[in-house]
């Protein structure tokens, strides 16, 4: 039962050329990590990942920085401790992930642009490369509701 | 390192690259491979889903080696090649290297040639290759290697990502993820048996 869980989790494809190949059915980086924010107040930036079953994200490799208001670093939850052969202890994230970014000074009525970087592997065996996102933001005025949530959609690669 | 690599010189060395910005000195790197590579890719996938058995686009591959030093594949004309997309960042590609290097070490003398490709910076990639006691050549590159790794079938563009070359040159295998030592093991010995009709 268990194999053939597992076996499902795998694409075999020969072609008539005679090529074995042979991978995981793997989420797009987007969907397997989907990002969005939002601005909460004037001062205050919430980015969110929404990491898919079976992936994670390592919390060492996220970044968050903003133009033109610079923030003062990220706050980001504690993750989940994995022991990794090559890498030693690795806190890592899986599921929703907020992550509060302050900014220097309020910048109510203005655009933010939110930079975040990020990489993530998936159970099955794979790491998608680092993915450099942005998303724009307008800042709610002092007193103003939350704005929206913002989705970023970029393809990355490995690098 | 390997003791193979033939000096074709052209790029300045790799410590003097890696003062400057990487993006820039990876533009400047590799800018002159950058539009070969991208029609070997080309060509390829077209020979992958066409012409399989022709391998003859594959040997047209230049690449700088971690030192620096371009390097083109033809060197190896006539090998069963293994060419492992991987990354220092990446734990399952770290993980399945020490696999590679066994099987680089059982069938060099059968004519099978390992090749790591990554598209990092070959100081990085050199002190990894140290530390982790790498001997197989690593080539460097820039955007054009996750282009290539993609034509040649990783669809997501994660890594580890493996393709089995047989001495035509012609794709035989392709592995996403890590590639179990046994497999690898049987297929490089099928393939190893079998010389070039000519």
């Amino acid at each position: 039962m268990l194999s053939l869980a597992a076996l499902a989790l795998w694409h075999a494809t020969a072609h008539a050329g005679g090529i074995e190949a042979l991978q995981p059915k793997l989420l797009p980086p987007e969907q397997a990590f989907h990002f969005s924010a939002r601005a909460l107040d004037p001062s205050t930036i919430e980015a969110r990942f929404d990491v898919a079953d079976g992936y994670y994200l390592y919390r060492d490799k996220l970044r968050f920085t903003t133009d033109p208001v610079p923030s003062r670093g990220a706050e980001l939850p504690p993750g989940k401790r994995k022991h990794d052969e090559f890498f030693g202890d690795v806190d890592t994230y899986r599921g929703a992930v907020v992550v509060r970014v302050p900014l220097v000074s309020p910048a109510a009525g203005q655009t933010v642009t939110l930079h975040a970087d990020s990489q993530g592997c998936a159970d099955a065996g794979v790491c998608y490369p680092p993915n450099p996102q942005q998303v724009k933001l307008s800042i709610p005025a002092a007193g103003g509701t939350p704005g929206p949530f913002v989705d970023a959609a970029r393809k990355g690669w490995f690098k | 390192m390997t003791g193979e690599r033939a000096a074709t010189a052209g790029l300045p060395p790799g410590d003097t690259r890696s003062r400057l910005p990487r993006r820039r000195a990876w533009l400047i790197g590799a800018a002159a491979i950058v539009a070969v590579a991208l029609g070997v890719g080309a060509a390829l996938w077209v020979s992958s889903h066409a012409q399989r058995r022709d391998g003859s686009a594959l040997l047209a591959l230049v690449l700088p080696d971690a030192d620096g030093h371009p390097q083109p594949l033809s060197q190896w004309r006539g090998k069963v090649l293994v060419v492992n997309f991987w990354a220092t960042w990446c734990a399952p590609c770290r993980e399945e290297m020490p696999a590679f290097e066994r099987l680089q070490a059982k069938w060099k003398a059968r004519g099978v040639q390992f090749v790591g490709v990554s598209a990092e910076e070959g100081p990085k990639v050199l002190e990894f290759a140290k530390r982790f006691g790498v001997t197989y050549p690593l080539w460097v590159g820039g955007d054009e290697v996750p282009e290539l790794s993609r034509r040649l079938g990783n669809r997501q563009g994660v890594l580890p990502h493996t393709v089995v070359f047989d001495r035509q040159q012609a794709p035989i295998a392709e592995r996403v993820g890590a590639y179990p030592e046994d497999s690898l093991d049987s297929l490089l010995a099928k393939l190893a048996a079998i010389s070039i009709e000519k």
